[in-house]
């Protein structure tokens, strides 16, 4: 954890995001190692504490926090959209961590449901915590059909997202909550996972879009048909490829 | 390749509007240069975007001409390009090509054979200059193949391949922000999977051909359902890309990811729509 990040960016917590992002940029061009070649040990450092610095605030930003633990500011509330609860990440650990760290707060559940966890059941948490998604998918797996509970499907959606299938996760957040529908982490996670929809229509009008359905087909089409009806008679039909 | 990453026109504001066209334009006249007239013809918006996001990623100096050309023979175009125009006009050769050999081992199609046999020195050079890019392609596509081969119902499954090819395509060179571009792509990727086999849909199940959405075509949500998993799609890709350090041209990356992307949908369902009243 960096103690102050703005100060490491060299910005006020209540600056909009394309502020920070700007600021980012300008730091991280100043300590790229490439552009310090006299002090690369120093400035791959400040370099490293600059990514650290923003992730941090985008994490925070995501959650609805300050980066460390103030109430937002309203201009932030103003400058960056809607918030929304962003805990997967494809390809990476770090968001998962986020959320861990969160439902570990319900200690006393979860101790509990823990230690009646089967052995695949387990290993799938500690490969999860490491973001080892696959290796948690391959363990849960290994479970014949029959004998999968709700805490199964819980972690199968946590990893299945975590590898990016997240239709799969959501049917079986479904699954575990429907299983069990007084375990609050279960429903937590499904609410989480259901929203993500949520937080995008409202980007959508935030950025004054009026909804998905407000598109209109306009000249472009035009020339979409005149692309289509060239594609069909030498390209086979599919894609839309197009003169302008 | 599918032409589903769209502006949405209305909602762009007129020097947007005329930066996007000079992208369009660029890259149209890059895929000319160096993969002659037919380069033309494999353009889409997709690539546009691509070359927008990945610009506006790393900020590099554009260069602004004017010309004319084919389409546009009296009025002289504005075109911006750099080198960034010349990696998607290659990423548009690669998958064209793979996108033909695969029409080709499907159902023999001629203008497959030809196009493959036409461009093969100039994809095998393109290959070999981004050969990470091209091993993620081909295995994608052999996948995908094999996967629609057995029906495979599980949508994370089948569009997947089309995810991991996206992601790879948006890696430039790696970077810190590499896996986050990578996400963008992969969900950007698995969007047009399940939007061009919605669009195909009818298609498909007149030829008895294999359609992801064929499970669940029944089902009385089936719309729902679709528009539901297309946004769980597109809103990851949102995510990642409000993640992302960029302040160039969010104006017009937006439109696109928040809005434009929906412009084929709206297009297909209407027209399914106004095609149920009338039976």
């Amino acid at each position: 954890m960096i103690a102050d990040p703005y100060k490491v960016l060299g910005v006020d917590p209540g600056c909009t995001d394309t502020e920070l992002k700007k600021a980012y940029r300008e730091k991280s061009k100043k300590w790229h190692p490439d552009q310090n070649p006299d002090n690369t040990e120093y400035a791959e450092a400040r370099f490293k504490e600059v990514q650290e610095s923003y992730r941090q605030i985008l994490d925070a930003r995501e959650r609805g926090t300050s980066g460390y633990g103030q109430p937002q500011t309203q201009s932030y509330q103003q400058s960056s959209g809607p918030g929304y609860q962003g805990y997967a990440n494809y390809g990476s650990a770090g968001a998962f961590n986020e959320y861990f760290n969160q439902w570990q707060q319900y200690s006393e559940q979860q101790r509990a449901q823990e230690s009646a966890e089967t052995n695949e059941e387990r290993a799938a948490r500690n490969y999860i915590n490491n973001g080892y998604f696959r290796e948690a998918l391959n363990a849960l797996n290994s479970v014949p059909e029959i004998n999968r509970r709700a805490r199964w499907y819980y972690y199968a959606a946590i990893a299945s997202r975590g590898v990016g299938n997240n239709v799969t996760a959501l049917d079986y957040a479904k699954r575990a909550a429907d299983m069990e529908p007084d375990n609050q982490m279960y429903a937590m996670l499904l609410n989480q996972m259901s929203n993500s929809g949520t937080w995008y229509q409202n980007q959508n009008r935030y950025y004054g879009f009026g909804g998905i359905n407000n598109v209109s087909q306009q000249q472009w089409c035009y020339y979409l048909c005149l692309a289509n009806m060239l594609c069909n008679c030498c390209m086979g039909g599919r894609g839309g490829f197009f003169f302008f | 390749m599918f032409g589903y990453v769209m502006v949405n026109q209305d909602e762009l504001k007129l020097k947007d509007y005329n930066r996007y066209r000079s992208f369009y334009c660029g890259l149209c006249r890059v895929l000319e240069k160096k993969y002659g007239i037919s380069g033309k013809l494999e353009l889409t918006y997709d690539m546009t975007f691509v070359d927008i996001l990945l610009n506006a990623y790393m900020e590099l100096p554009l260069k602004s001409e004017r010309h004319r050309c084919m389409v546009h023979p009296v009025k002289k175009q504005d075109m911006l390009f750099n080198e960034i125009t010349d990696y998607c006009a290659d990423m548009t050769l690669l998958l064209t090509y793979y996108k033909m050999l695969d029409d080709v081992n499907d159902d023999g199609s001629m203008i497959g054979r030809v196009f493959v046999r036409k461009e093969k020195k100039k994809f095998e050079r393109v290959a070999n200059a981004y050969p990470r890019q091209a091993k993620v392609f081909e295995e994608s596509m052999r996948s995908l193949a094999q996967t629609e081969e057995r029906r495979e119902y599980n949508l994370d499954k089948v569009a997947g391949f089309t995810g991991n090819m996206l992601a790879e395509l948006l890696v430039y060179e790696e970077s810190v922000w590499s896996d986050e571009l990578r996400k963008l792509g992969f969900y950007l990727g698995k969007f047009i999977y399940l939007l061009d086999a919605f669009e195909d849909l009818e298609k498909d199940l007149k030829k008895g051909a294999y359609n992801p959405w064929q499970s669940s075509k029944d089902r009385k949500d089936f719309e729902a359902l679709v528009e539901n998993t297309l946004m769980m799609m597109i809103s990851e890709c949102a995510k990642s890309f409000e993640r992302l350090p960029i302040v160039q041209d969010v104006d017009i990356l937006r439109n696109i990811i928040y809005s434009g992307v929906w412009q084929k949908y709206e297009e297909v369902r209407e027209k399914r729509e106004k095609k149920g009243e009338e039976e």
